[in-house]
């Protein structure tokens, strides 16, 4: 299936890219995508996404279609076909 | 360590670094005083135009000027580590030593009136503790061969690679 | 005592004395310092029901508790006074060397009464009290008036909190500055200005002492170490202003006068634009190990040179919300509203409604007339010279620049008063405060936060946002849960606000900002400096004392339920496009979401504070006072 996401703040500094298309296989969880990602850009491992472990760094959160935000506990459930996901890091205050 | 080809070791800061915190201030007035008091550290920060910042201490120079300025000799500078001592009994608080010093690097402790320097917390085991609470890793204790070094690197590297 | 001298400097302008007043440690135990001491003083000091511009309206600064120590964004104060913006309490808080020269002075906190008959500046000089002529102060900028008072002085190390051309000219929003940084919301620009004072400078030269140095240190030391990792990166490298696109893309971020969520332009006026194109360094308050103030510089074209410090809030408030898509532009009235000591946020908000209301055909061009433009100009949205020119204007009080420095309630009010008209429906405010760059219509459990808030439409002290869009509650609907959610957020935001501490390193105790990862270390860091053996519990009460105490200001100044609302666009006028399009908050919405809340806070239906409850909490006088 096909996705498209989008880079915010620091994700984007690190990937140097604003917006991309991804071919993933059916079925991939959030988790799985930010695994590919680990994998594709190792410079977000640290920074953006928990070295060790198939989850985002806080305050760094997935959201889809900007209406839903992707908790924790919600990793695992899987991306649909089509998806606008958006890896952005939320900052509270300023 | 001084080698026969460096001078004598100072900390030194580097603007691109310091944010103008503090914390070398504060750290540096506890250890020598028990209390939180940025008009007791040896240490300065100073911002100039808003971005402008840096912080500045001893740079144990060689024939140190404020030694040679002050009239009742209560500076003496240690040959081996060009740290420079003062003796409290014999300062008066002319302040010669401040005119001497190009770099605003002595101060006057406000409650006695007598002068105040750097001394590298050459009595604490692991050293200046400036450099050790820097949360910047701004301050640096060094001597010019190593910075001379260091710039040399870094210039070899941007021109191979490029600027980051 | 540690932690405290026990004495608060009363200084009395009219007469030109001053007296000092001693507090015993139980005082200090309920009320901690920041906007909490700070609310506490102007209650005990305010005439009730006074003109927020009268001599009766004291002006109140706290200390902080950890303020001179190596406690990592311990550099905090609070002030205090009654709005003249909003008639309720008007707490701020600001950060850097003026609470550390306040701390080393030796006092915990300074009142000040009356009203000079003459421009004045009052330097504390550790126990000595000077009144000192401010005439030739008179029109510099905040900056430019601390340098001239250090020069003055003879003194690098004194610290003055001032206010600008906008406080001198009673701009009602207008701010005090000290550092660099703001005391912003809420109109103290103006308090100040009435009482002719231009400036508070101190001078410290005393050492800080706390009760356990060694623990302290040790503890500073760890949390200070961890701040230089990735739980503040976010801060220290693009800012809070990466909220732009962030909030773009949730369809929240405030566009044209909350008309749209969304802005087409905002990739041009975002944060990460701002650093590829515009970054100069990033500097940190007094006694911040983080550093996350973002200096931005104009390069070219009319604003070249402009600089300073950019915040989201700011951003927001003159770029999308007034469809200003010129990042430069957005740096120069910024640097405007920072030079000329005025809240950039409500400087953005006001400037927002005078674009809607000339588009709308209600201001026309010559209502426009200034010294730059003779015939008047057309302040469409998206026209950057005119949003440069209106904060000019604004600052000096020039032309239309004289009514929109009542803000923007008042101003709609006289507006429509004069000419029939109905601009008060896009007037976006709350208590007369301006809105943050939050829209509240797809973030349900912050438009009650927003509405129930002492000082009015603030993100700041209720945090409610938070929930909303980490989706711990679903932002677009409502349910029995909002109440005590908006109830601890805010008391959350209120713990930082007291000690105070920066919330910028909530995360860097444990990793986990929540409670139980906060506040065990703030209790250590609070028994180490004082001594005391404070437990998680009274953690939660400085949070409860301090917004009980603001709440029971605004009661005795006259606060009814009604009192707790929301814009009018926000209820009746639902955004057309993006990912929070089609919301309202409904009448219904927001009084049931009250009910819940006064329920969880333990108030009447009315929102009135039982006796009983101000008792248990320490405030027996309150509680004779306002407590039913």
């Amino acid at each position: 299936m096909r996705i498209r996401i989008e880079y915010l703040g620091l994700s984007r500094l690190v990937t140097q890219k604003k917006v991309e298309e991804l071919e993933l296989p059916s079925g991939t969880t959030f988790r799985g995508l930010i695994g590919l990602l680990s994998q594709k850009y190792p410079g977000l491992v640290g920074y953006v996404i928990q070295p060790g472990a198939q989850e985002l760094q806080a305050p760094n959160i997935l959201n889809v279609g900007g209406k839903k935000m992707v908790r924790g506990d919600q990793l695992d459930e899987p991306i649909a076909d089509g998806d606008n996901v958006i890896l952005m890091s939320m900052s509270a205050g300023g | 360590m001084p080698t026969s080809t460096s001078k004598y070791q100072y900390v030194t800061c580097d603007p691109t670094k310091c944010v103008g915190c503090q914390f070398c201030e504060y750290i540096c007035s506890y250890t020598k005083t028990g209390e939180f008091n940025t008009y007791r550290s040896r240490i300065r920060t100073v911002r100039a135009q808003e971005v402008l910042i840096t912080a500045v201490t001893c740079r144990t120079c060689e024939d140190a000027p404020c030694v040679i300025a002050c009239p009742r000799d209560a500076l003496s500078q240690d040959p081996n580590t060009g740290i420079i001592h003062i003796d409290a009994n014999r300062c008066d608080g002319c302040a010669w030593c401040i005119e001497a010093c190009d770099f605003g690097a002595i101060s006057i402790n406000p409650e006695t009136k007598l002068a105040e320097i750097c001394n590298q917390c050459e009595e604490q085991e692991d050293g200046p503790q400036c450099v050790k609470w820097c949360p910047k890793d701004a301050l640096e204790l060094t001597n010019p061969d190593r910075r001379a070094q260091k710039a040399r690197r870094a210039l070899a590297v941007e021109e191979v690679i490029g600027p980051r | 005592m540690y932690g405290y001298s026990g004495k608060i400097l009363h200084i009395d302008l009219t007469n030109r004395k001053s007296w000092v007043e001693l507090k015993n440690e139980e005082w200090y135990k309920i009320y901690i310092g920041g906007v909490a001491m700070a609310t506490r003083l102007c209650w005990e000091n305010i005439k009730p029901g006074c003109d927020p511009l009268s001599p009766d309206n004291p002006i109140c600064i706290a200390g902080g508790l950890f303020a001179g120590t190596v406690v990592p964004v311990g550099g905090k104060y609070g002030l205090a006074s009654k709005s003249p913006l909003t008639g309720f309490i008007g707490d701020s808080l600001s950060g850097s060397w003026f609470p550390v020269a306040l701390k080393r002075a030796q006092w915990d906190g300074i009142v000040v009464h009356g009203s000079s008959p003459d421009w004045v500046y009052v330097f504390v000089d550790d126990d000595r009290v000077e009144f000192r002529d401010a005439s030739r102060l008179l029109g510099l900028g905040t900056f430019e008036t601390e340098e001239a008072i250090r020069e003055e002085l003879g003194d690098d190390q004194v610290r003055s909190a001032t206010i600008g051309p906008a406080g001198e000219k009673l701009v009602l929003f207008a701010n005090v500055t000290n550092d660099g940084r703001q005391a912003g919301r809420t109109g103290h620009g103006a308090v100040w200005g009435s009482k002719k004072l231009k400036a508070l400078s101190v001078r410290g030269t005393h050492g800080v002492r706390v009760a356990d140095p060694k623990t302290l240190i040790k503890l500073s030391f760890d949390i200070t170490e961890t701040a230089q990792g990735p739980f503040t990166q976010k801060y220290r490298i693009l800012g809070t202003s990466s909220n732009v696109l962030n909030l773009n893309r949730l369809g929240l971020l405030p566009t044209r006068n909350y008309q749209q969520g969304v802005f087409e332009h905002a990739e041009l006026v975002s944060g990460e634009y701002l650093y590829e194109n515009y970054r100069v360094k990033t500097i940190a308050c007094a006694q911040c190990p983080i550093a996350c103030e973002q200096m931005r510089r104009a390069k070219d074209g009319p604003y070249a040179g402009a600089m300073t410090g950019i915040e989201y809030e700011c951003l927001f408030a003159v770029g999308p919300n007034c469809g200003i898509s010129d990042a430069q532009a957005a740096i120069k009235m910024i640097d405007i509203c920072d030079e000329g000591g005025m809240d950039a946020m409500s400087t953005g908000v006001t400037i927002s409604w005078t674009m809607e209301t000339f588009e709308k055909g209600i201001f026309k061009k010559q209502d426009f007339k200034c010294r730059k433009y003779p015939e008047g100009f057309e302040p469409y949205f998206g026209n950057a010279e005119a949003g440069v020119t209106l904060a000019e204007m604004i600052r000096d009080r020039e032309g239309i620049g004289d009514l929109l420095a009542l803000g923007t309630r008042k101003a709609s009010a006289q507006v429509d008063a004069e000419r029939g008209t109905e601009t008060w429906k896009w007037a976006m405010q709350i208590k007369g405060l301006e809105n943050p760059g939050y829209d509240a219509r797809g973030l349900k459990t912050f438009a009650l936060g927003a509405s129930v808030v002492a000082r009015g439409g603030c993100h700041n002290r209720s945090a409610a946002y938070d929930i909303d869009i980490q989706g711990e509650a679903d932002r677009f609907t409502v349910d029995e849960t909002r109440g005590w959610r908006a109830k601890e957020s805010e008391e959350y935001a209120a713990v930082y606000d007291t000690l105070p501490l920066c919330k910028f390193i909530r995360r860097c105790f444990t990793g986990k900002a929540d409670r139980a990862g906060a506040w065990p270390a703030i209790a250590q860091l609070i028994n180490a400096t004082t001594g005391w053996n404070f437990q998680y519990e009274d953690i939660d009460l400085i949070g409860e004392r301090a917004c009980t105490i603001k709440k029971a200001f605004n009661i005795r100044e006259g606060w009814t339920r009604k009192d707790d609302h929301l814009p009018w666009r926000w209820m009746h006028e639902p955004m057309k496009e993006g990912p929070s399009a089609g919301y309202v908050v409904t009448e219904e919405e927001l009084e049931y979401m009250k009910d819940l809340y006064y329920e969880a806070r333990g108030w009447t239906k009315e929102g009135l504070i039982p006796k009983d409850k101000l008792i248990a909490l320490g405030m027996p006088d309150v509680a004779e006072e306002i407590g039913v």
